[in-house]
């Protein structure tokens, strides 16, 4: 077969004759995309409880973390066995080389489970309440 | 000043060049404009201008909102003291002095809606409105509110100026209708399509589903399971929108129930990125072009047929590409077909595809088809990744 | 260093990248594993990707090399990198994915309505991301520098042409697996070779390194000095030189540096014996010699070293979450669920990588103190497996670390470029359409190119601190108001975003500019996210506490979908339920 029998392909659009120079329609540029106002603008109680559980959970996780973490600077600081220089204690090294990485997977770990029980009550409470 | 100073600032420098240029673009051509014309063409623009922009508020409709936005525009063009809007039982937003006049205005409201001059009398000496003027808004050929302007004194012009406002306000209503009528005639179209699994396809399936029942009741029974999930998938009534994961799990079902049919005439072979997948895409705007793509390699010839199915990722779109080796289609008659002009019954999924999907994302958002006779086709889309309102309904 | 090895190294991690992102779609061909390829990405492997993504050359590079200047102090560059994504976990992951945004201008439009808060928002990203590309080029044309000898700038200016064929050309089709073969590459790059190095470390009687002002040259070493400079000699010291001394010319005679000042000409070699001090370069107030940048904090280091502790503390501990090339790699997760594991598993594969790298940096203060006289700490992780091991052994390990490093700049330089292009094209130049997505890449990689070319000596992980102060002060109070706060309004979070994210960038300007070289000011501007944090905070809950009028009108309709879950699909309904 030689090249000349592969028929040509041409493009094909929907509407050709617009005009090339206009730009493109602004995003949601239609009535019909655009989130309807809110139905009930006063909020589910439902959400209010399930967000403000979800957030005692993540201000917990925030207090295990920022309470050891955000005092340590001025521990080492005040400590004697931190005097730094020259030689640093290897225990300093370990605090801070290799100790939070484990604490901050754990605190992970908790928060994914404890937020994903949350959602779990809240969804059993009242199942396909989603708008 | 050290090369450190120099890099800093040109690196500021250019990125307040990016900020002007998109900032300025606008305001350069506004100018520009500006310059070239006369006094009097800037002084009717201006007029112009300032009426639409009162009266663009009531385009989303009659709301205390939107009336309050509109009354507070139109009260210093009309230069009175107080002006209200209301809808044909209450006031909605009165903007202005001498708010106790509401209730009495309110009162007028109960009475045939046409325009009507009245006196108005408060005990307060100081009060800036002693007469005023009610003008009911049409829209649709109903009088859904009205324009109440009040002034100190009596004045024709004043009732002129403010039938001229209503007039505008009244306008911009009957667009709002229109767009409410736009919209619900869009979901009529969504909803039309959607209904449309085409009954070839139904009859098709069941005959080569009837035709394993006594050679291989097992493959019955899963192509039925096949079929029953398929359908379920396009009878889906909530939210018009899917991920291309869900589009593509209703492909595969689709594709399952087509090689029951075409055995090993068909293969199909599929390229996805996966990061796309959990793009939103208006609901059932794949399975036509398959459908397609399976039609004109397929049904019209003998030989086997390739059809090729690639979701890539691109930035912030994603690209799906549904291309078959088929006989392909006229260009002429394609685009007849995307123009609505190609008469009922042919094509109709892909020119509701592709409206649908200008709909959604804007014109340059639609299909693009390449194809000649006998050289295959190859259906292109881009869908954004995000778009506002864009949104699944749950699985 | 053998600079074939070097080469050979990372031409194949260049040349995997590109087969991996090209051949990485998933490709079925009967319908049996059509179900495989149309699955949503898993967490697991999407954790790799973005930790891959993340890892840039800030980590493989930049920490052992502060670590090796300043010690202990600077564990907290990882620490933060780490628990950036714990606090995006408990804040963010979720609700980000359910908001259905790809980029943060997305985000802001989503939940605030709003065109002009986007187009903020995109300004901001930019910023961000030009600012953090800035020393990934940096850390390139360090590791081509060493590897081949060609200027710094040149191996910026190669990578940046890379990334732009890469990104625009579409080879970077199937990021997710590029990036997460770049994590396991990255970690590979780092394990095994310190495996070695340890155990080299035990042969040599394992000595312990000091941090004083003073380090000493473990063995005898020979250090090469590329461009003049300029040391102090504390202790008379008798060395073997090669090049030019004082402005004398030698060819390898025996020297005695006597105490004071010693200029030392391009292209000389130094041999120093065992037990000397290395001589430290000397602070020249305009910057001529190349600095260690330990420097700008050793004046009144005592003084002010608490609040830049906390400076770093708060900007990479808010800052990751406003990280553009993050946030993109949220999307690929099919929903909340999936974003909160993939963030979780992200926080173990970092740590893995984090425990490594401060090993680099004790090794490097050992057996390469010489980095110090010559400003190239950042290069500590590249040179020790010549050190150490040297030979065949040696040169085999130096290039899978260069290789490593290569992919660190190599992907987050992608992601970066390719989320800045998107922003760039959608959002702060949408005149020129979707379609001119490769100009937008152009831009969005030339400007950091050019500054990288222009700007001398930027520490890489001190300018990717700057990054993360300016996401910290303007990303993280949107993202953390916008998700839990129903009272936010567009003026409130473009006051804040302005004020916040406007105050740090200015800030850091002026570091980079260098417009107050030491004392209280410089401090305050080099660590700008103590109080442009809480500037930005405080922006926006005032203002929009003054506009409670123009609370969005679907604020009840978004924050529903940001925080209730996803249901779970029901797989096969029965023929009973309808």
């Amino acid at each position: 077969m030689g090249a000349e029998s592969v028929p040509r392909r041409e493009v094909v659009t929907g509407r050709e004759e617009t005009v090339t120079g206009r730009p493109p329609r602004p995003f949601g540029g239609t009535t019909a995309a655009r989130p309807e106002p809110s139905s009930h603008p006063r909020p589910d109680p439902r959400l209010r409880r399930l967000m403000r559980r979800q957030l005692r959970a993540a201000l917990i996780a925030t207090a295990l973390l920022a309470l050891p973490l955000g005092l340590l600077p001025v521990l080492l600081r005040t400590l004697p066995l931190a005097g730094a220089a020259p030689r640093v204690p290897p225990a300093v090294w370990l605090l801070l080389g290799v100790a939070p990485y484990p604490a901050l997977l754990a605190i992970g770990a908790w928060y994914v489970r404890r937020a994903e029980r949350n959602e779990t009550d809240t969804a059993a409470g009242a199942p396909a309440e989603r708008p | 000043m050290t090369v450190l100073g120099t890099a800093a600032l040109a690196l500021a420098g250019l990125a307040l060049f990016v900020l002007g240029v998109a900032l300025g673009h606008g305001a350069a051509r506004r100018q520009r404009e500006h310059a070239a014309d006369s006094d009097g063409a800037r002084a009717l623009a201006q007029a112009l201008h300032t009426a639409a922009l009162a009266a663009a508020p009531l385009r989303a409709g009659l709301t205390p909102d939107t009336a309050r936005k509109a009354a507070r525009r139109l009260r210093p063009q009309l230069g009175t003291p107080a002006l209200a809007l209301t809808d044909d039982t209450a006031v909605l937003a009165w903007d202005g002095a001498a708010d106790h006049h509401r209730a009495q205005l309110a009162q007028r409201l109960a009475q045939p809606p046409r325009t009507r001059a009245f006196p108005l009398s408060c005990d307060d000496a100081g009060c800036p409105v002693r007469w005023g003027v009610l003008v009911p808004l049409a829209a649709d050929g109903d009088a859904p509110g009205a324009l109440a302007v009040f002034a100190a004194a009596e004045s024709g012009t004043l009732l002129r100026a403010t039938e001229e406002a209503a007039r505008r306000l009244s306008l911009e209503l009957e667009l709002a209708g229109l767009d409410r009528a736009r919209a619900s005639a869009h979901e009529a179209e969504v909803r039309a399509l959607r209904a449309q699994i085409s009954p070839h396809f139904v009859y098709n399936s069941l005959a080569s589903i009837a035709s394993f029942v006594r050679t291989d009741p097992e493959r019955a029974r899963e192509l039925l399971q096949e079929f029953a999930d398929f359908t379920r998938y396009s009878f889906r009534r909530d939210g018009d929108f899917t991920t291309l994961a869900e589009e593509l799990r209703s492909i595969e079902q689709y594709l399952e129930l087509a090689r029951a049919r075409f055995g090993r005439r068909l293969k199909v072979t599929l390229r996805i990125a996966p990061e796309v997948l959990p793009v939103t895409l208006p609901f059932l705007c794949l399975q036509p072009l398959v459908e397609n793509a399976l039609k004109h390699g397929l049904e019209e010839t003998v030989e086997r047929s390739n059809v090729t199915i690639t979701a890539e990722d691109e930035g912030t779109e994603a690209r799906v590409v549904i291309e078959d080796d088929g006989v392909g289609m006229e260009p002429e008659r394609l685009r007849a077909i995307l123009r609505g002009t190609a008469g009922p019954a042919t094509g109709i999924g892909l020119s509701n595809v592709d409206r649908r999907l200008r709909q959604v994302y804007g014109d340059d958002h639609g299909l693009v088809i390449e194809t000649g006779v006998g050289a295959g086709t190859k259906i292109t889309l881009r869908v954004p990744k995000f778009r506002p309102g864009v949104q699944a309904p749950p699985p | 260093m053998n600079q074939t090895y070097g080469i050979v190294g990372v031409t194949a991690v260049i040349l995997a990248t590109v087969l991996v992102g090209a051949l990485g779609l998933r490709v079925s061909r009967t319908t049996s594993d059509f179900y495989v390829a149309s699955r949503t990405v898993a967490p697991h492997l999407n954790a790799f990707a973005v930790s891959g993504e993340y890892l840039s050359a800030a980590s493989f590079l930049g920490v052992a090399g502060l670590v090796l200047a300043q010690g202990a102090d600077m564990l907290w560059l990882p620490i933060g990198y780490t628990a950036g994504f714990l606090v995006l976990l408990l804040f963010v992951a979720a609700p980000l994915r359910r908001s259905g945004a790809y980029t943060l201008p997305d985000f802001a439009e989503a939940r605030l309505e709003s065109r002009a808060v986007r187009r903020v928002a995109g300004v901001l990203v930019v910023g961000i991301g030009w600012l953090y590309l800035l020393p990934q080029l940096r850390g390139a044309g360090l590791t081509l520098r060493l590897l081949t000898g060609a200027p710094g700038w040149l191996g910026g200016l190669v990578v940046a042409a890379v990334v732009t064929v890469a990104v625009a050309a579409g080879g970077m089709r199937s990021v997710t697996f590029v990036q997460a073969f770049q994590y396991w590459l990255k970690l590979t790059a780092l394990l095994v070779p310190v495996v070695f190095l340890l155990l080299a470390w035990r042969a040599d009687h394992a000595p312990a390194p000091a941090w004083d002002d003073r380090p000493v040259f473990h063995r005898a070493t020979e250090v090469r000095v590329d461009r003049p400079l300029t040391l102090t000699v504390r202790e008379p010291v008798r060395v073997t030189v090669s090049g030019t001394v004082d402005g004398r010319p030698a060819h390898g005679t025996s020297l005695r540096l006597g105490e004071g000042r010693h200029r030392i000409g391009a292209d000389t070699t130094v041999r120093f014996p065992a037990g000397a001090h290395v001589p430290l370069p000397d602070r020249a107030p305009d910057r001529t010699a190349p600095s260690s940048w330990a420097e700008p904090l050793s004046p009144d280091r005592e003084r002010h070293s608490l609040y830049a502790t906390y400076g770093r503390i708060l900007a990479t501990f808010l800052g990751t979450m406003g990280l553009p090339h993050v946030v993109v790699r949220f999307y690929t997760n099919p929903d909340g669920r999936a974003a909160r594991r993939t963030t979780v598993s992200v926080l173990g594969l970092l740590g893995a990588f984090y425990l490594l790298v401060p090993l680099y940096g004790v090794l490097g203060r050992l057996y390469a103190p010489d980095l110090l006289l010559t400003g190239d700490t950042d290069a500590a992780v590249l040179v020790l497996p010549q050190r150490l091991i040297g030979g065949v052994a040696g040169d085999l390990l130096g290039a899978l670390v260069a290789g490593g490093a290569c992919a660190a700049f190599l992907s987050t330089a992608c992601g970066l470029t390719m989320s800045v292009a998107g922003v760039l094209g959608q959002d702060v130049l949408p005149g020129l359409g979707i379609r001119h997505f490769r100009l937008a890449t152009l831009a969005a990689i030339a400007v950091p190119a050019a500054a990288a070319a222009v700007v001398g000596d930027l520490p890489v992980a001190d300018a990717v601190g700057l990054a993360f102060a300016v996401s910290a002060s303007s990303f993280c109070p949107l993202l953390v108001l916008g998700i839990w706060w129903r009272g936010l309004t567009p003026p409130g979070a473009t006051a804040g975003l302005l004020l916040g994210g406007g105050s740090a960038l200015t800030a850091v300007t002026a570091t980079i500019a260098g417009g107050a070289r030491s004392g209280r000011l410089h401090t305050l501007l080099a660590w700008p996210a103590v109080w442009s944090v809480p500037v930005g905070f405080a922006a926006m809950v005032l203002i929009s506490l003054a506009t409670r009028d123009r609370v969005p009108p679907g604020t009840a309709t978004t924050m529903a979908r940001l925080h209730l879950p996803e249901p779970t699909p029901t797989p096969r309904p029965g023929p009973a339920t309808t």
